[in-house]
């Protein structure tokens, strides 16, 4: 028997796996979710009103979004950089320079934490929110610039030489033409080291200084201690923040291009 | 006036180390208002040549000069020509008015002179109404449009232009050839056109330069290009069915030499640099050429052969004829003129050419 796609359908042992896939995917993240609303007799929000009352946690969410906003600006940034630079000198320089840049993503986090660390303490600088976000810039440029650098490899070469042909100097022809072309590729990068830096949990606690902990550390603190439906909240406000950073990606125009160019 | 002096290009190829020349030697002046074709095979350094003039790439060596002032340093947003790119590169992430208006707000002119000018452009090239609309939904010929006004729209002293009709159909090209000699009549701007198409380049140009390897073969008008090619080369570039393969040695230097294949002695006016005893090869354009059933008495060159093959070729009849066992001459005659004549295949046939349309060029030339 054929559906209107022409392909035998599926057979029912493969739909039985996808519903176990789904259900472990997602039956833990909604367990937690549960707990965050049940109390003894009935289901509220009271949890979540006196996460959000809480001082302790409010100044580390805060803490953790900063850092999140912040690195990846400067990630996006530095990222678009280093992308149109091996872009200009795509002819002349070596091939290796944007394997280069991967380096994140090809050593292990927990080797490029201990990286950091010892960097950070051969130099002498004391470990702060500073360190931190030098840190999660260095991890997610990595991430930033392959993202623009495929852009900038798709532009027309032409554009930018008919800005300069039309009396634009090469800055003004890079504002006006280069950045609103990769603006979509620089929204993505944004929003993906965003989440690394949100996320993140390892590069942060080796990189941390005393007294300004993000929420991550905050929250593996205090499970240590116990679980308790507080937690469950906060959990859940995580889950949602990271949620909307991944929807709005998602729906990029960036994103939408590569699923369907 | 431009004035391209004595430029050489030569680019390294990276991996294998080895330096290519582009250019070699080029020189050329351009009077101002004047409409100028690059014509030559891809790979010539047409392209090359006009990327120099526009400051896109660096020469090697020599200079550009521009109403006497050296430009040969000046980065491309200094010199006062613009371009029109063969893939039209128009912003796509601005409308059809901010592309045109993007050279104009660079000069930060006033918005009201910026609107009057930006419409002016687009009136001239026949898009009024098109302002609000983005690139991706343009045909080829209106971007090609776009992309005239974005450079004219700055009133270039000289505008150049990179093969900017090689991306539309044969009608449209037509039409747009038709439109560019006019408009460059209109705002009477020098014009540089490089173009591989020797009929687009007969259209359009006051003068033509065919290139070959990096280097002129000729620079002149069309009509001499045509009936005075200077080389083999410019002579089998422009102009179909334009062969005569005859062979033979030049005899005297008043103009004749023997047709060795059926020792018939043909003579020629243009003898250019040939020598005593040198093997030459002999051009004549099929339009010149006449036929005869009977013998003649005349000045003209003469050949006998007879017919291979007659066959309708639309607007006229093509007769091969057989001149030698390896050699034979298309002859284009009007319908009226082959069905008087009852050419029949195998028939003996007198061939008669001017000496003064006869071309002759060494034999080594050939490649």
């Amino acid at each position: 028997m054929m559906d209107e796609t022409g392909r035998p359908p599926a057979p029912k042992w493969a739909h039985v796996i996808l519903l176990m896939v789904l259900f472990f995917l997602y039956f833990p993240l909604l367990y937690m979710i549960w707990g965050a609303f049940r109390t003894d007799e009935y289901w509220s929000f009271g949890y979540f009103v006196r996460v959000l009352a809480n001082e302790y946690w409010m100044d580390a969410l805060y803490r953790s979004l900063s850092m999140a906003w912040f690195s990846s600006v400067i990630s996006t940034i530095l990222g678009t950089a280093a992308a149109l630079t091996l872009d200009e000198s795509r002819t002349k320089g070596p091939k290796v320079l944007p394997a280069l840049m991967t380096l994140a993503m090809v050593v292990p986090e927990l080797v490029f934490a201990l990286i950091l660390l010892t960097w950070f303490s051969w130099l002498h600088f004391s470990l702060s929110l500073l360190t931190v976000l030098v840190a999660h810039v260095t991890y997610s440029v990595s991430f930033t610039f392959l993202i623009v650098y495929g852009r900038v490899q798709q532009l027309d070469r032409n554009l930018a030489e008919a800005a300069a042909d039309l009396g634009a100097s090469p800055w003004q022809g890079l504002l006006k033409v280069k950045i609103p072309l990769l603006r979509p590729a620089m929204g993505a990068a944004f929003f993906v080291a965003f989440l690394l830096s949100f996320d993140d949990f390892l590069i942060s606690f080796y990189v941390n200084g005393v007294g300004t902990d993000l929420l991550p550390i905050k929250l593996y603190a205090a499970i240590k201690i116990g679980m308790t439906p507080e937690l469950n909240a906060l959990a859940t406000i995580l889950a949602l923040i990271s949620g909307t950073a991944v929807a709005i990606l998602l729906r990029s125009r960036f994103i939408q291009g590569m699923i369907s160019p | 006036m431009l004035e391209i002096s004595h430029i050489r290009k030569k680019f390294v190829n990276q991996s294998l180390g080895q330096a290519a020349t582009v250019l070699d030697d080029v020189s050329l002046t351009i009077e101002s208002g004047e409409f100028f074709t690059l014509l030559g095979p891809s790979g010539c350094g047409k392209t090359t040549l006009l990327r120099i003039i526009a400051g896109l790439e660096q020469p090697t060596s020599g200079r550009i000069l521009f109403e006497g002032l050296d430009v040969t340093s000046f980065p491309p947003q200094r010199r006062p020509f613009h371009t029109v790119f063969q893939k039209h590169a128009l912003f796509p992430h601005l409308t059809i008015f901010d592309n045109v208006a993007f050279g104009l707000r660079i000069q930060k002119l006033p918005t009201r002179e910026i609107h009057e000018r930006v419409e002016t452009a687009l009136a001239l090239v026949k898009l009024e109404g098109f302002d609000n609309r983005l690139p991706e939904t343009l045909s080829g010929g209106q971007s090609q449009r776009v992309a005239l006004a974005r450079a004219l729209v700055n009133r270039p002293k000289v505008l150049l232009l990179d093969e900017p009709l090689s991306a539309l159909d044969l009608k449209l090209r037509e039409e747009m050839q038709a439109e560019l000699r006019l408009l460059q009549r209109q705002v009477g701007i020098t014009f540089i056109y490089v173009t591989h198409d020797q009929q687009e380049a007969f259209t359009l140009a006051d003068r033509i330069g065919v290139m070959k390897a990096g280097r002129f073969e000729q620079i002149s008008s069309p009509e001499e290009l045509y009936d005075q090619p200077k080389s083999l080369f410019a002579a089998q570039f422009v102009g179909a069915n334009i062969s005569l393969p005859v062979f033979g040695e030049v005899q005297g230097l008043r103009g004749s030499f023997e047709f060795s294949s059926c020792g018939q002695v043909l003579r020629a006016h243009h003898l250019i640099g040939q020598s005593e005893g040198s093997r030459v090869v002999a051009f004549v354009r099929p339009e010149k050429v006449s036929i005869s059933t009977s013998q003649r008495s005349t000045e003209d060159n003469e050949l006998s052969g007879s017919i291979m093959q007659v066959s309708f070729r639309g607007p006229y009849t093509e007769v091969l004829v057989q001149i030698g066992p390896e050699a034979w001459i298309p002859v284009l005659l009007d319908h009226q003129q082959a069905r008087a004549l009852e050419l029949h295949v195998g028939q003996a046939i007198q061939v008669y050419f001017r000496p003064e349309d006869t071309v002759i060029f060494r034999e080594e030339e050939s490649d």
